[in-house]
């Protein structure tokens, strides 16, 4: 066993390499002590941080908050001057010459400006494929646990959504639409040239990110094969720059809350009495006939004005001024042959939901530099641990879901100060656990280690050639804990504690490593430029977890699962691994013709055994017209290119042994004892194989005026082929379903971006404008039955079929409230119908409104339209600002909790607006209250609760101010930050990008974590 | 092992051992690729081949057959709702169109069914090819027959004409089949289970629990009572009784399973087996016949947990009027099979309700039992002997089996006389003896006598909703008892996946 696991390491390592890092310090020469400042060509601003470096040796500097340096040069030597955003300049030192100033030319859309690209990267100017580069320097001082924050509003095509407010909650990224039904639409996220997977996780730290790359097009991610069908997205950390030695210290504190405008406004305890006295009445006035008498009316209903309790179960629940505290140290060490920077970060996020927090803490550190002439090489490792109390709070029995229709008539606590610990479950009323008590006695917590390691050794030889030999490495270690005492009521009638207390324990563990080996080749001949990349890579994952669940404690003081009577065990275990060769060459000549193609050859052990391969070639070409002769030479155009690209990605997320038949366990009991039983778990499909994307992108950049205007339009047509799709089959086959590929989805759409800088006297202003519109249409599912139901008949279906978008809503199509007897008589048949209840339309034209999904029809499209994010931002002297909207429009959110806060049977507390309900012919309400004499035909699936969920996000602003010099602390600034400040839509419900359910079951609202605002105040100090 | 030469490393040209590499079979479960192999293999196989009788009968079949008899009813809790599904059954207003229903109990009987195909089509397609002793692969053989006869014949029971698949489905295109007669299911069901009767050992041979030659006597007995093919029925249920392997017995209270003991007895002939305890194999189908909202103090005494939990929600197979007064006076078997709680959570004025007694032993943890379900008992083919005898015209040789049964419960020996007058009093000492059983449904299909029946008892349940458990102001939904069929519709989800119906 132990020699096959070798074996495997071996061949996943694809050789036997040690790092042995011998770190030779050289030493300094002596020299003459030259001064100088580096200044901004643009307004003769000073820029500090500014990394210089003696051309050759490992003398360097950086400069101070005025853009003064100082350091040690002999004439004959040359300064190599650099800072990001910048155009690196090489200065010679002339004799007798001791002070300096130095002007950078800015570099923003510079041409020259090397991007992150798969296995490698190129310059900006010879892209030929469809990528973003996020500007770090539009994202402002976001106050977030999570990386995937930084990339919201910034790239046209990215769609970036908050679903919830939990702490350290990780963005729902998509790239350029859904692109698969059965097998994920989430991008593969890429740490250091490291593919971690299509999350990106709670662990990384964002003060840890030098640059975001987001590859969109088939040219750019058909390097990583099978994975990069949804788009890639390319994390770079930070790492030393030469010459650059000082530490960094960041503190943020603030503060977040929910505004009172993304709350719900249900019935008060008052209210609510009032609602259940006038339902009994009216039920007697409808059934009966007859005025009712006060005596028929419950007690406890009967005066409503001495209702003694008035609780807003919401309210109890919020944390309000939930802390946020920030803290990042980064010492960076730049001289010498091995450059190294070392990051501590603390972060703590306090949830607006009562006894929620997550909080982490990492440190990195990140080593690079030459061992000797020929060999460089890069060593980042990085560690974090995190810890979160969480709630259960997604969903109309959750936390957030029951605070809302909980019956408020109910206090908190009883008058001795003990929990009041069982709220409603009379007279009909829904019975629940006390909300407050149940965020403050169930424990609930997630711990995760990480730590994620980088490795490479680079050659150097035969002059062009490069050889780079890398090992990737993740453990990822979670524990959670759920404890439900016995205290705690359930959810319905009858349920008062003491109840049964429950345990559940679970360890789980990853470890994933990767290798690549990678032989690069660059050449630059006269008018040829070539560049070229082989590589092989091979990645294997191993998941285990161990779990325990426990019922029925003696106490509930000893949580854990020996103290319990009664007890479970499972573990389990899982692996995938892959491996691929891949090459790549890019062809320039004159800086005019840009070719690019690029080949991978990928196997997954996720796939059949006849289809354990793939070929995943793309193609692009580029043409800048502007270099052309016969373009005249205006200042105006700086670079015109137009570019396409054609190629083919995969998509393997499908689960680890779905090709393959296995048995499963079903047991029998014979004897008396455990009969061991064995099944048939699944067909095994040898043909099983990876979902395929072919797309095509034609693009154009356009930089004008000094670059001070770059412009960006992508066309974009994306076909997903083989769908990787559960399909059901006959139950006689002896499973209901198995995975086939079948179908396909397309996506095209259009995105602009716009990137526009200027000075206007001392206030230096960039904006950034993009612009998304995807249209996403089912082509074909399978043979006879083109549709997809999922969801449910009293929540929503999202309807997947044949020439429709993917996930459409689906009900019945209410067309307004029946008034009398006469009118349900006139329409076509509603079985069970009384006035007041919802009409329906009668889709199939049969006469009757069947209860069942005969009669339902598309009621909402919960595809945006388009997408519109814009950054402002810009300085002033020492003040700087940054401003981020994000917006998307013209689409559907099915708001199904009101299934819930709108159910008229008086089971739940209700929207305060069901006072305007329907009561009877004369009083018909607001058109949309249904009556309370029935629950029928108002809670189903319907158009009543589809709501336009339209919006703009004033996502963040930060405003900054650079402290004058002062002896004690040479740079520091100081920045306010508000993020989700506010939110323009009319959609009722707390986040317009709930997306609650995911997957391919879109636009429904069932209430989650609310989304809070949050306020920072916050210091930079570099040293 | 092998060197790796790093400058091939290099190059990742490493195909020699790439597929192994890209090879990764599940550490937790086993491979199908090497099952099916040895006499273990097997035994294990058919072991999973009994083990969808663990869903049926706690979940299922008693609202397909008891619950649209008129021997039980839904019981509402009008402060719930949204349940349709179980009172679409109970008050014969399932949804239909072109021989489809949307009910997901009816789904699940009918995939629960395949499933004992899917698996024992698996075992007895490979058996054969397999060397083991030959004792062994008969019993083995002879389980898997009688099982899939069984799966077999509740389809035809329940839906008439199904699709007929008798080997294993290798591809999708397979897996769709269209209808077969109903006369040919019966024809294939009549095979497997008689080389079951050939190939299986008696009772006392064989393991517990285990289906017995006795059992595959019995099972086709009952097929042929359903086809009215009586001489046959009587040859075989006479071959029951002579076998000396069963017998009553003496106390009806004493025949019904504990939750630990009394499992097997010698009046069993087939039941479904169950064990309480955490391994997740128990049975919790005592709790679904409770009438609802139900507390704790009132849960506690019938099932004498140590944790009683309340329990939420509707009533389901709650004993019907109609059913209590079935049983004649002096009749020990009533108060042996219902009993009557009252529920404070109620809506009725009358807060008492009866429930189903027979099942209700009592168990250590809620919602934990191990109480078996009966499918064959001894009395039951002494009632078929009965009634084989007495519609061949051999009611004097009927009337003594019929009432070895009735002394049993305290009664005298029956009044009735005549070819004509002997049916009735048989078809009415099935109901009680055999009340809660699922066997009431089935004998009034295979009678024919649904329509009468059950439209006599719709019509006595609409005019008194009030007696049938509604509280005052409440009735039953218009759609009640408007469709009222010897057969179920076929499910509609599988109607969606095959071309054929």
């Amino acid at each position: 066993m132990k020699k096959i696991y070798e074996q495997r390491i071996r061949r996943l390592l694809g050789l036997c390499c040690m790092f042995l890092l011998t770190v030779t310090p050289l030493l300094a020469q002596q020299a003459g002590q030259i001064t100088g400042k580096i200044v901004s060509e643009e307004d003769s601003e000073p820029i500090p941080g500014v990394s210089i470096l003696v051309t050759g040796t490992n003398r360097g500097t950086v400069t101070n908050m005025d853009g003064d340096f100082t350091i040690q040069a002999s004439s004959g030597e040359t300064l190599t001057i650099s800072f990001i955003g910048f155009q690196t300049k090489v200065v010679p030192v002339t004799a007798g010459q001791t002070v300096y100033q130095i002007p950078l030319v800015s570099s923003i859309g510079d041409l020259g400006e090397v991007v992150v690209v798969g296995y490698g990267s190129q310059r900006r100017a010879d892209i030929t494929s469809a990528v973003s580069v996020i500007n770090m320097e539009n994202i402002g001082d976001v106050p977030t646990t999570n990386a995937t924050r930084l990339i919201q509003g910034q790239a046209a095509g990215v769609q970036v959504r908050q679903r919830s407010g939990r702490p350290g909650e990780e963005m729902e990224i998509t790239i350029r639409g859904l692109g698969s039904l059965g097998a994920g639409s989430q991008p593969l996220f890429v740490v250091d040239g490291f593919p971690i997977g299509t999350s990106l996780g709670q662990n990384l730290n964002p003060a840890d990110i030098e640059s975001i790359t987001v590859l969109k097009d088939a040219a750019s991610t058909a390097i990583y094969g099978a994975r990069g069908s949804n788009g890639v997205i390319l994390i770079t950390t930070k790492s030393a720059k030469e010459g650059q030695v000082g530490i960094d210290f960041v503190v943020n504190q603030g503060f977040a809350n929910i505004p009172d405008s993304r709350r719900t406004k249900m019935m008060n305890g008052v209210e609510f009495a009032q609602f259940k006295k006038d339902s009994f009445e009216d039920r007697i006035r409808y059934f009966d006939q007859r005025e009712p008498s006060l005596e028929e009316v419950p007690l406890e209903f009967r005066f409503p004005e001495q209702t003694q309790h008035n609780t807003d179960w919401f309210q109890e629940i919020m944390n309000q001024n939930a802390r946020f505290s920030n803290y990042n140290a980064t010492l960076t060490a730049g001289k010498g042959d091995i450059r190294s920077l070392v990051s501590v970060g603390y972060i703590n996020q306090e949830g607006a939901v009562l006894n929620t927090n997550f909080d982490r803490f990492n440190v990195r550190a990140n080593l690079d530099g030459k061992v000797t002439e020929w060999l460089s090489m890069g060593w980042n490792i990085a560690a974090s641990h995190s810890r979160e109390n969480y709630a259960s709070t997604d969903g109309r029995d959750a936390l957030i879901g029951r605070a809302l229709w909980a019956d408020p008539r109910y206090p908190v606590y009883n008058e001795d100060g003990s929990y009041n610990s069982y709220i409603g479950g009379t007279n009909g009323v829904f019975g629940t656990a006390n909300i407050v008590q149940e965020l403050n006695e169930m424990e609930r917590t997630l711990n995760t280690n990480n730590i994620l390691s980088n490795g490479y050794l680079e050659f150097s030889f035969l002059k062009d050639f490069k050889f780079r030999t890398s090992v990737n490495a993740t453990l990822i270690g979670t524990e959670q804990k759920e404890y439900r005492p016995s205290t705690l009521a359930g959810t319905g009638f009858n349920q008062p504690p003491p109840r049964e207390a429950s345990l559940i324990q679970r360890a789980d563990n990853v470890i994933n490593i990767a290798a690549d080996q990678l032989l690069s080749y660059s050449k630059v001949l006269g008018n040829h430029r070539i560049d070229g990349l082989l590589g092989y890579s091979a990645q294997e994952e191993t998941f285990k977890r161990l779990q325990g669940n426990a019922n029925e404690f003696p106490n509930d003081v000893t949580r854990y699962l020996n103290s319990a009577i009664r007890q479970v065990s499972s573990s389990g275990e899982n692996s995938w691994s892959l491996m691929a060769y891949f090459a790549r060459a890019n062809y320039s000549f004159m800086d005019r013709y840009l070719f690019s193609a690029s080949m991978r050859r990928e196997g997954s052990s996720r796939f059949g055994a006849n289809n354990k391969w793939g070929n995943f070639p793309a193609f692009s070409a580029g043409w800048r017209i502007s270099e052309e002769s016969f373009m005249p030479q205006t200042t105006w155009i700086t670079d015109l290119k137009v570019r396409g690209s054609y190629g083919i990605t995969g998509n393997n997320a499908i689960g680890n042994y779905s090709s393959l038949s296995n048995m499963a366990i079903s047991n029998y009991v014979l004897g008396g004892n455990i009969a061991n039983g064995q099944r048939l778990a699944n067909f095994a499909n040898a043909n099983l194989g990876w979902e395929q994307s072919e797309q095509t992108d034609i693009g154009l950049d356009l930089a004008m005026f000094d670059n001070r205007l770059i412009f960006t339009a992508e066309y974009y047509n994306r076909l997903t082929n083989n769908m990787l799709l559960s399909v059901e089959m006959p139950i006689v086959s002896g499973f209901g379903s198995s995975l086939d590929n079948v179908g396909q989805v397309r996506n095209r759409g259009v995105e602009l971006a716009l990137d526009y800088r200027t000075r206007i006297s001392q206030v230096n202003l960039r904006s950034n404008l993009n612009f998304t519109l995807n249209r996403n249409k089912v082509l074909e599912i399978r043979g006879d039955n083109d549709e997809i139901w999922a969801g449910g008949f009293y929540s929503v279906y999202n309807v997947s079929k044949a020439g429709r978008p993917m996930a459409m809503l689906h009900g019945f199509k209410m067309m307004g409230i029946f008034n009398t007897e006469e009118e349900i008589l006139a329409w076509p048949t509603q079985d069970g119908a009384i006035p007041g209840t919802y009409k329906y339309f009668d889709a199939n034209g049969d006469g009757v409104i069947s209860y069942d999904q005969q009669d339902m029809v598309e009621i909402g499209n919960p595809h945006p339209d388009y997408i519109i994010n814009m950054t402002i931002g810009g300085d002033y002297r020492k003040f700087d600002f940054n401003v981020l909207f994000t917006g998307a429009f013209n689409y559907d959110v099915m708001r199904n909790i009101e299934a819930t806060t709108m159910n008229m049977d008086g089971v739940f507390n209700i929207l305060h607006s069901g006072i305007n309900r329907w009561r009877s012919a004369e009083n018909p309400g607001d058109g949309v209250g249904a009556t309370t004499n029935t629950w029928k035909w108002q809670r189903e699936s319907n158009s009543r609760y589809i709501y336009d969920a339209s919006h703009v996000w004033l996502r963040n602003v930060s405003l900054g101010y650079a402290i004058p010099n002062n002896p004690v602390i040479p740079n520091a600034r100081l920045f306010v930050s508000a993020e989700n400040l506010f939110l323009i839509t009319s959609y009722p419900g707390s986040n317009p990008e709930v997306n609650q359910r995911g997957g391919i079951n879109i636009g429904v609202d069932d209430e989650r974590y609310p989304v809070p605002r949050t306020f920072t105040l916050g210091a930079t100090i570099k040293f | 092992m092998k060197k790796i030469n790093i400058l091939i490393a290099f190059l990742g040209i490493m195909l020699s051992s790439c597929e192994d590499f890209l090879t990764i079979a599940p550490e937790t479960a086993l491979s199908s690729a090497t099952f099916y192999k040895t006499e273990t293999d097997f035994q294990q196989a058919v072991n999973a081949a009994y083990a969808p009788l663990r869903t049926i009968t706690n979940d299922r079949s008693w609202l397909l057959t008891e619950m649209r008899s008129d021997n039980t009813i839904y019981a509402r809790n009008i402060n719930f709702g949204a349940t349709e599904q179980q009172e679409d059954l109970s008050d014969h207003a399932l949804p239909e169109a072109q021989g489809i229903t949307t009910n997901t109990h009816v789904l699940n009987q009918y995939r629960q069914d395949y499933l004992i195909i899917a698996r024992t089509n698996q075992i007895l397609t490979l058996i054969d090819d397999v060397e083991f002793n030959q004792a062994s692969k008969d019993n083995l053989k002879g389980q898997a027959l009688f099982l899939r006869g069984y799966a077999y014949y509740e389809l035809a029971r329940y839906f008439g004409s199904v699709p007929l698949h008798l080997t294993p489905v290798t591809t999708r295109e397979e897996a769709a089949l269209p209808l077969t007669p109903e006369a040919d299911i019966y024809n294939q069901l009549i095979g497997d289970i008689q080389a079951a009767i050939n190939l299986l050992p008696v009772r006392s041979q064989q393991g517990v629990g285990r289906a017995s030659k006795g059992a595959a006597q019995m099972l086709l007995a009952d097929v042929f009572m359903t086809q009215k093919r009586w001489a046959e029925a009587e040859t075989l249920l006479k071959a029951i009784v002579s076998s000396g392997e069963y017998e009553l017995i003496a106390n009806y209270e004493d025949v019904f399973s504990e939750s630990v003991g009394n499992k097997n007895t010698k009046e069993s002939l087939f039941e479904i087996q169950y064990l309480e305890g955490p391994e997740g194999l128990q049975s919790s189908f005592l709790y679904a016949f409770m009438p609802r909202p139900i507390s704790l103090q009132e849960l506690q005494p019938i099932t004498g947990t140590s944790n009683p939990q309340p329990l939420d929600g509707e009533g389901n197979n709650i004993p019907t009027p109609d059913i209590i007064a079935a049983y004649e006076e002096g009749d020990l078997r009533k108060d042996a099979s219902i009993d009557y709680v009252e529920i404070s959570g109620s809506d009725r004025a009358n807060k008492v309700y009866p429930y189903i007694k027979k099942y209700a032993k009592h168990h250590d943890l809620h919602g934990v039992h191990g109480i078996n379900w009966p499918i064959y008992r001894y009395a039951e083919v002494l009632l078929f002997l009965a009634e084989a005898l007495n519609e061949q015209g051999k009611t004097t040789e009927a009337v003594g089996h019929l009432n070895e049964i009735r002394n049993r419960a305290g009664l005298a020996n029956t009044t009735a006389s005549g070819q004509a007058e002997m049916r009735e009093a048989i078809f009415k000492e099935r109901r009680v003896e055999l009340a809660f059983e699922n066997k009431r449904w089935f004998d009034l299909t295979r009678t024919d006598r649904v329509q009468e029946i059950i439209g006599a008892f719709g019509a006595r349940a609409l005019a008194n909703p009030l007696d049938y458990y509604y509280p005052a102001g409440n009735t039953f939904r218009s759609i009640a008892f408007t469709n009222i069929t010897k057969y179920y519709a076929l499910p509609a989800a599988e109607a969606e996946i095959t071309p054929h119906f």
